[in-house]
C-alpha cells in the first residue's frame, strides 16, 4: 500500500502526531517516500544516493518500538534526507564532486547520530553542488549528479548548494531534509523551492562528520514544509559536541521547541537596504507579508543594515578558508575533475589571497558583529525578501544572471545569525517567492515565532508544485 | 594607544568607531563597480557574485599585485593549465583586486581585534575517524 500525496505533503508535526497515535505506519511511510523518490528522482536529480535498506531497517525498528510503547518524540519514524556532505556510515559521501565519488566513512556525522537517536529514518543522501561551491561554480550543472531541477518548474534551478535538499522537500520525496549553509545554501534553495529552511546560529549544530568549506562560516540546518517543523528538527540536532571546535557550550547550543508557548509580541524591522534592485512582484509579495503581520506584532518599522564592505569580507574569508580546506585537491591535478569550468581554476586564485587580507577581513568582521548586534536592540527580527529574483533557468550563467550584492546574507553568515526563509507567494511565472527573518545570535525562537505566526495567517507553505 | 585606553578616555568608543568606520565605508562604496559583492571566487550560493568585469582600470600598483599573483599561479601550476584557463585565472585575479581594494580601504586601528580567537581546549576528545577513498 502506498500513501497518497495528501499524506506525503503533510508537515512533520502532523506526521509525528499520526505516528504517535499509531494511525500511520513508519514502514509504509518510508516505503511510500522511497517509491516516490525512485520514481521522481530521475526527473529532478534530487538525490545522490537512496539508502533503501537502511531506511527500511530504521522504519521497522521505529514501528516496533512505538508499538511497544516507546515513543522517542516528534521525529520518531519520520523519513528524511541528508545533504551528501554529511558522513553516513557505509554509504558513499561524495561531497557532490567527482574526486570524492568513491569516498565512504565508517562513522556517522554528528547530525545523523542525533537524528538516529530521535528515531528519524534516513532515506537518502541529497544531491548538492560540488564541494558546496567551495571551488566556485558558474552553472547549475556543477554537481556529480547533474543540475537539480526545481519541482515548481523543471526548467529552473533549485539554487545551491543544498540543491537536492530543496528539491526533495518541495516535491515531497521526504518529510524533511538537512542542508548546510556557508553563505546562502539553505536560505536560497528554500526561497527558490517554496519551502521553509532554517539556518541556525553558528555553533548550534555540530559539524562533526560534515565536509568543511569555511571553518568559521559553515552551519547545518533543517529544510522542511513549515517553520514549526524546522523548530522540531532543530531541537533534535542542536547541542554541544566537543568534536566540533566551534560548537557552542551546552546551555547555548541546546534548543527546545515549545509550540504551545505563546508567541512573543515581536518588534519587526523591515529592511530597506537588503537588495539594490528587487523584482516588483517580489517586492509586492514582501509588502503583503508586513501587511499580514502588522496586526499581530508589537511593531513594524523600517530598518537599515549597517554599511560596510561586508560582502567583500565574507568573500575573502570563504575564499581563503575554502582554499585551505581543499588544499590537497587544488595542489593535486584532481581539481581538474570538477564539473564546473570555474571550479577547476578558482582555487588557484584563492590560494594567492594574502594572509594580511584574511586577517583584515576578520577584523572588519568583528566590527560588523557589533554593528548588527546594535540593530537587534531595537528589533527582535529583521525581514526582507529572501532573494530579489525568482528561480533562474537551468542554463543561466550564474556569473551574469544571478549576480548581485547580498548584504543580508553576508552579514548574517559573517556574524553567525539565525535566519529562516518561508514561502510568501508566487510570481506570474508560478515560481515561489520567499521572505526571510533574521535575528540576533542564539535567538532562533524569534525567527521561528515570526515565521510560524506568518504561516498561521497564510497558506503559501501548504501549496504543492505541479509534479506527481 | 590601545583600545582599552581609547575606550577609557572616551575619545572614540568601540561602537562609535564601528559606526564611523561604517560611514566611511559607505561613502567609499558610492563608486558603482565598487559596490559589487564578494570576490565571489568561492562561496556556496551563487558564488560567482561580483564577477562582472571591473569598470575602471586598476592602478599600476594594483595591477602589479594582480600580475604577481598570476605569475605565482603559473609558476606553480602553469604546466597543467590550458591557454583558456590561464586567461580565466588572469580575469579572476583582476576581478579579485577590486574587493581587496575596498577591504583594505576600510579604516582599522592596531587594536581592532579580529574575529578569530584561540579556544582553549580543556576536555579530552576522541580522534576523528579517517575517510576511505
Amino acid at each position: 500500500m502506498m500513501l497518497s500525496d495528501d499524506v506525503l505533503y503533510l508537515p512533520v508535526s502532523e506526521l509525528g502526531r499520526r505516528i504517535h497515535a499509531r494511525k500511520l505506519s513508519p514502514v509504509i511511510l518510508a516505503e511510500s517516500y522511497l517509491a516516490r523518490s525512485e520514481r521522481l528522482n530521475p526527473q529532478l536529480n534530487a538525490y545522490a544516493t537512496l539508502t533503501r535498506d537502511l531506511a527500511l531497517e530504521q522504519a521497522h525498528a521505529a514501528e516496533k518500538e512505538i508499538g511497544a510503547g516507546h515513543y522517542r518524540g516528534p521525529l520518531h519514524g519520520i523519513p528524511y534526507a541528508a545533504k551528501d556532505l554529511l558522513a553516513a556510515k557505509g554509504y558513499p559521501t561524495t561531497w557532490g564532486a567527482q574526486p570524492y565519488a568513491n569516498q565512504t566513512f565508517d562513522y556517522d556525522a554528528a547530525v545523523i547520530e542525533r537524528l538516529n537517536r530521535a528515531g528519524a529514518v534516513l532515506i537518502g543522501k541529497a544531491a548538492m553542488i560540488e564541494l558546496a561551491g567551495g571551488m566556485g561554480y558558474r552553472f547549475a550543472s556543477a554537481s556529480l549528479t547533474g543540475p537539480a531541477k526545481n519541482p515548481w518548474n523543471e526548467g529552473c534551478w533549485t539554487c545551491g548548494s543544498s540543491s537536492g535538499s530543496g528539491a526533495i522537500v518541495s516535491a515531497a520525496l521526504a518529510a524533511f531534509a538537512i542542508g548546510t549553509e556557508t553563505w546562502g545554501s539553505i536560505i536560497c534553495p528554500s526561497g527558490f523551492c517554496g519551502i521553509s529552511g532554517l539556518r541556525p546560529t553558528f555553533g548550534r549544530v555540530s559539524r562533526y562528520g560534515a565536509m568543511a568549506l569555511a571553518y568559521s562560516l559553515d552551519k547545518i540546518g533543517p529544510m522542511a514544509r513549515a517553520a514549526e517543523d524546522c523548530g522540531l528538527i532543530l531541537a533534535a540536532i542542536a547541542g554541544h559536541d566537543s568534536r566540533d571546535r566551534s560548537s557552542l557550550p551546552g546551555s547555548e547550543a541546546k534548543f527546545e521547541m515549545a509550540p504551545s508557548a505563546p508567541s512573543p509580541r515581536l518588534r519587526v524591522g523591515r529592511l530597506t537596504n537588503a537588495w539594490k534592485k528587487c523584482d516588483p512582484e517580489i517586492a509586492s509579495a514582501a509588502d503583503d507579508v508586513f501587511e499580514a503581520l502588522k496586526k499581530h506584532v508589537a511593531a513594524i518599522d523600517d530598518a537599515e543594515l549597517p554599511a560596510g564592505p561586508f560582502d567583500e569580507v565574507a568573500g575573502v574569508i570563504i575564499s581563503v578558508e575554502g582554499a585551505a580546506a581543499f588544499r590537497e585537491l587544488i595542489e593535486s591535478s584532481k581539481v581538474a575533475e570538477l564539473a564546473d569550468p570555474l571550479g577547476r581554476v578558482a582555487g588557484y586564485v584563492n590560494e594567492q589571497i594574502p594572509a594580511s587580507d584574511y586577517m583584515r577581513a576578520q577584523q572588519v568582521r568583528e566590527i560588523c558583529q557589533e554593528s548588527i548586534n546594535a540593530l537587534f536592540d531595537t528589533f527582535d527580527v529583521i525581514a526582507a525578501p529572501t532573494l530579489p529574483v525568482a528561480a533562474s533557468t537551468l542554463d543561466t550563467n550564474l556569473e551574469k544572471g544571478l549576480s548581485f550584492p547580498d548584504p543580508v546574507g553576508a552579514i548574517g553568515n559573517l556574524c553567525g545569525l539565525p535566519a529562516i526563509s518561508v514561502p510568501c507567494g508566487f510570481t506570474s511565472q508560478k515560481l515561489p517567492i520567499g521572505v526571510q527573518f533574521v535575528a540576533r545570535c542564539g535567538n532562533e525562537r524569534a525567527v521561528l515565532a515570526a515565521a510560524n505566526l506568518y504561516q498561521q495567517l497564510t497558506d503559501w507553505h501548504a501549496r504543492r508544485p505541479p509534479i506527481s | 594607544m590601545d583600545r582599552r585606553s581609547v575606550e577609557k578616555t572616551g575619545l572614540l568608543s568601540r561602537r562609535d568607531f564601528a559606526r564611523k568606520a561604517a560611514l566611511a565605508a559607505a561613502s567609499a562604496a558610492i563608486a558603482p563597480a565598487a559596490l559589487r559583492a564578494a570576490p565571489g571566487i568561492s562561496g556556496d550560493l551563487a558564488n560567482s557574485k561580483g564577477q562582472a568585469p571591473p569598470s575602471t582600470p586598476l592602478s599600476a600598483e594594483d595591477q602589479s599585485q594582480v600580475d604577481a599573483r598570476v605569475s605565482a599561479i603559473l609558476r606553480k601550476y602553469g604546466e597543467r593549465l590550458s591557454p583558456e584557463q590561464r586567461d580565466e585565472i588572469r580575469r579572476l585575479s583582476t576581478e579579485l583586486q577590486k574587493p581587496m581594494i575596498r577591504l583594505r580601504a576600510y579604516p582599522l586601528v592596531n587594536s581592532s581585534q579580529p574575529a578569530t580567537v584561540l579556544k582553549l581546549v580543556a576536555e579530552a576528545k576522541p580522534a576523528p575517524a579517517k575517510p576511505r577513498r
